[in-house]
């Protein structure tokens, strides 16, 4: 034991010497989880001028209240402007809507192409639109209906209402910016830097470092903990690096069960620690084995849904992802910061990993030679 | 010249005799986008998402209630979305769990009498919360569904009050009652014929230049789809191609083949211009391999030949520039391995490789197409998407050839003044 806990120390030494371990452990995930978590993160909702060409101003009025009860500031303009949101209401609108005729509003957007914000605020001025389509009888259509009567007549509208409620905990907003991004980036980089270290173990054979360690007073036993230990230990430092910054800088929830989080996030790091031993015993050349495991996470990190969410996509890309290491490793971790889950419903993803370790740790083991 | 000419050949046929790791790196772009298409490809090609999975939880069980699965199973909602039942919440969040449902509509016990008796009644929305945009899409729809139930509600509440409380006083209606009842449904009706009036209403889109749009459109075929993600792949393998091949002269360089090739009579100049050349031959080579792969399996368009082979030289060219300037300045294959490898994801980070640039916000968008990948990506798009010809991709040629000039100058600068000690 004391043996491989040389190694696994001597390990570590060298790999805090690389600066390329050290931008992989540290920056690139930093760098990752900050660009895509402020590209994916939540933005507020933009506001909209409105620009009247109605004779009178009830479409304008009705409108603004209802995108108001949005949440959607609105302000009054006398032409299109080149920033931000405008919205047109044409000449004849509100005759045009309590004859149930056509209505045509425009949008003009700043952007060449379609955004999220676009999107959501095209979705509020329909709903505002339709709203008044409904509202507008022939006989109050008219510039002289106060607001407040249109304001009681909306109110009374409301008999329906879409109440939000939350299923199991308190509702966590998992997917929106950091929240994603850190667990997804946390999985994708703990797999490809204990995958890639691999290379270490076709590097140490090339080199002759691993024949000499084998004809030291060593079992083959220490020298494959040692090298298992040092390199969870790597994972475990990036995951507890990566969740520190989360929880410090980008202020994501934390699980409701820590001990069990950071249980199935070691379970995770020995699995992928073994399978990058085991991959350093296919390869002779480092190089070769380093380009096999990157190639490796390219391709289980999308299938797993660490690039997009899986709900993007059809059904059988979604059953494969149900099926890959890396999808086993986003549901539990989903699980556990979005619904509180526990140590009995982490269970099968953690028995899963546990397999995965021992099969892999064992073929290493077996495989590995000087 | 010449020698030059030896140098790289000698420096390409190492390369043709152990290509494992070339051929690994190449297969990258090829598996992503494969990848890629096999999860967007055929959605983005139908102009639509796959079916959004919607769970009903009925706890009224009652005429009203049963018309709520309606909003997302009938009418034009039918192609989006897919609705199942579900007993009770645990079995929701199980589901929610494994990513196999977005939301959960639960309509209350009392829902239906609430309705009759003018009272107020809420639907509850439960969304995934691992998911993104599915849930949202639920809420709009059940929001405008709201809507539109309210105006109609709105009409038809006084006749169905008078029904409430003549049944709840137990009498027999009178002819004024049953009159006053259908004169209300008469009103009611008409409303619900003026339904037919929301297929009038639009929201049309206008964009600064002109440009409209109404409503969805039909996405890209299957060769614009890769047309539009394979050059960016393509850019970020070659990069690390690039990587590869130049350690090959740093190890050169390392074992002391470099310092011997020096006291031959080849030139410093030569062995530079050597370098240069293969790196750029061999990157060349495997962008127009990677290009025809593109075009065979792909099916994309390969059109503006001598648009494609500005954009590739100058993208190749400087990939060779940067790559050389780094091993130039290396003590060891490791030192340079962590500059590259850092230079080439911040790279490919900021100019679009993994999300297109067109959804950055504008600042990024500006970095993106002022780096030479991000404006080659462009530039490769524009030929093979937007079908573009050389004389329209201006500035993305010269940015992609601005960086490429001035990697080579500095690779070149460097690497003489080490030649020279």
């Amino acid at each position: 034991m004391r043996g491989a806990l040389l190694i696994a120390w001597n390990d570590l030494k060298l790999a805090f010497r690389e600066p390329a371990w050290l931008f992989w452990i540290f920056v690139g995930p930093l760098l990752f989880t900050t660009f895509f978590g402020i590209l994916f993160g939540p933005r507020p909702a933009p506001g909209i001028s409105l620009v009247n060409h109605d004779a009178g101003d009830y479409v304008a009025r009705v409108l603004t209240l209802i995108l108001d009860q949005d949440k959607i500031e609105v302000r009054s303009e006398t032409a299109v402007g080149t920033k931000g949101f405008t919205l047109e209401i044409p000449e004849g609108a509100a005759k045009a809507l309590a004859a149930g005729e056509a209505v045509k509003l425009v949008l003009h957007t700043p952007d060449e192409d379609e955004t999220d914000a676009e999107r959501r605020l095209r979705f509020r001025v329909e709903k505002a639109l339709v709203s008044t389509f409904l509202l507008a009888n022939p006989g109050d259509v008219s510039p002289d209906t106060a607001t407040e009567t249109i304001r009681h007549r909306l109110a009374e509208n409301q008999a329906i209402s879409v109440r939000q409620a939350d299923i199991g905990v308190k509702r966590r907003e998992i997917t929106r910016g950091f929240q994603r991004s850190v667990p997804s980036y946390l999985v994708m980089f703990v797999l490809i830097n204990l995958l890639v270290s691999g290379a270490g173990i076709a590097e140490e054979r090339a080199s002759g470092r691993l024949r000499r360690l084998f004809i030291a007073p060593l079992s083959k036993a220490d020298i494959v903990a040692g090298k298992l230990l040092s390199r969870v230990a790597i994972g475990w430092i990036q995951a507890a690096w990566m969740l520190a910054t989360g929880k410090l800088l980008f202020k994501i929830q934390w699980a409701e069960h820590p001990w069990v989080f950071l249980g199935f996030i070691t379970l995770y790091a020995i699995a992928a620690a073994s399978l990058g031993l085991l991959l350093g015993t296919l390869f002779d050349d480092p190089d070769k084995c380093a380009s096999a495991a990157i190639w490796s996470v390219v391709i289980l990190s999308p299938l797993g849904g660490l690039w997009w969410p899986l709900e993007a996509v059809g059904s059988t890309m979604r059953t494969i992802g149900h099926l890959v290491p890396t999808g086993w490793a986003m549901e539990a971790v989903n699980s556990m910061l979005a619904y509180g889950a526990g140590a009995k419903e982490v269970a099968p993803y953690a028995a899963a990993f546990v397999v995965l370790a021992a099969a892999s740790l064992a073929l290493a083991a077996k495989r590995l030679r000087p | 010249m010449r020698d030059a000419i030896v140098i790289a050949g000698h420096h390409l046929r190492r390369i043709v005799r152990t290509p494992g790791l070339i051929l690994i790196l190449m297969a990258i772009p090829l598996t992503i986008a494969g990848i890629e298409y096999a999860a967007f490809g055929g959605a983005a090609a139908e102009g639509k998402l796959p079916p959004i999975k919607v769970l009903i939880l009925d706890e009224d069980k009652t005429f009203v209630s049963s018309a709520v699965p309606q909003i997302f199973a009938g009418g034009p909602m039918k192609d989006f979305f897919e609705v199942a039942t579900v007993l009770n919440l645990p079995a929701a969040r199980r589901m929610f769990q494994r990513g196999d449902a977005s939301a959960v509509v639960r309509v209350p016990k009392g829902f239906q009498d609430a309705l009759l008796e003018g009272k107020d009644v809420a639907l509850d929305l439960y969304k995934n919360p691992t998911q993104t945009f599915s849930p949202d899409i639920v809420e709009s729809v059940l929001e405008m569904m709201a809507t539109i139930a309210n105006g109609l509600y709105a009409r038809a509440k006084e006749p169905i009050a008078r029904i409430k409380a003549l049944a709840d006083a137990d009498q027999e209606p009178a002819t004024a009652d049953i009159a006053a009842i259908s004169v209300g449904f008469y009103l009611a009706g008409r409303s619900l014929g003026r339904l037919d009036g929301l297929d009038d209403l639009s929201v049309e889109v206008e964009r600064q230049g002109g440009e409209k749009s109404e409503g969805p459109m039909r996405g890209p075929n299957p060769s614009e789809f890769f047309g539009t993600i394979f050059p960016g792949l393509v850019i970020f393998a070659l990069l690390f191609i690039s990587q590869a091949l130049a350690f090959r002269l740093l190890r050169d360089r390392m074992r002391g083949l470099q310092r011997r090739l020096a006291i031959t009579p080849a030139s410093h100049g030569s062995i530079l211009a050597g370098g240069i050349l293969y790196l750029v031959a061999g990157l060349l080579v495997l962008l127009v391999v990677l290009g025809l792969i593109g075009s065979l399996v792909f099916r994309i368009e390969l059109r503006e030949p001598l648009a494609l082979l500005v954009l590739g030289l100058g993208l190749v060219a400087f990939a060779a520039g940067l790559q050389l300037a780094i091993v130039a300045v290396a003590r060891n294959d490791r030192g340079a391995g962590a500059v590259s490898s850092i230079i080439v994801m911040v790279m490919s980070v900021l100019g679009g490789t993994f999300v297109p640039a067109e959804q950055y916000p504008p600042f990024l968008k500006s970095v993106a197409i002022s780096l030479p990948n991000g404006a080659a990506q462009q530039g490769l798009v524009d030929v093979l998407v937007h079908k573009q010809g050389l004389l329209d991709l201006g500035p993305s040629v010269l940015t992609v050839w601005l960086w490429a000039l001035a990697a080579l100058v500095a690779a070149t600068w460097i690497e003489r003044r080490r030649l020279v000690r």
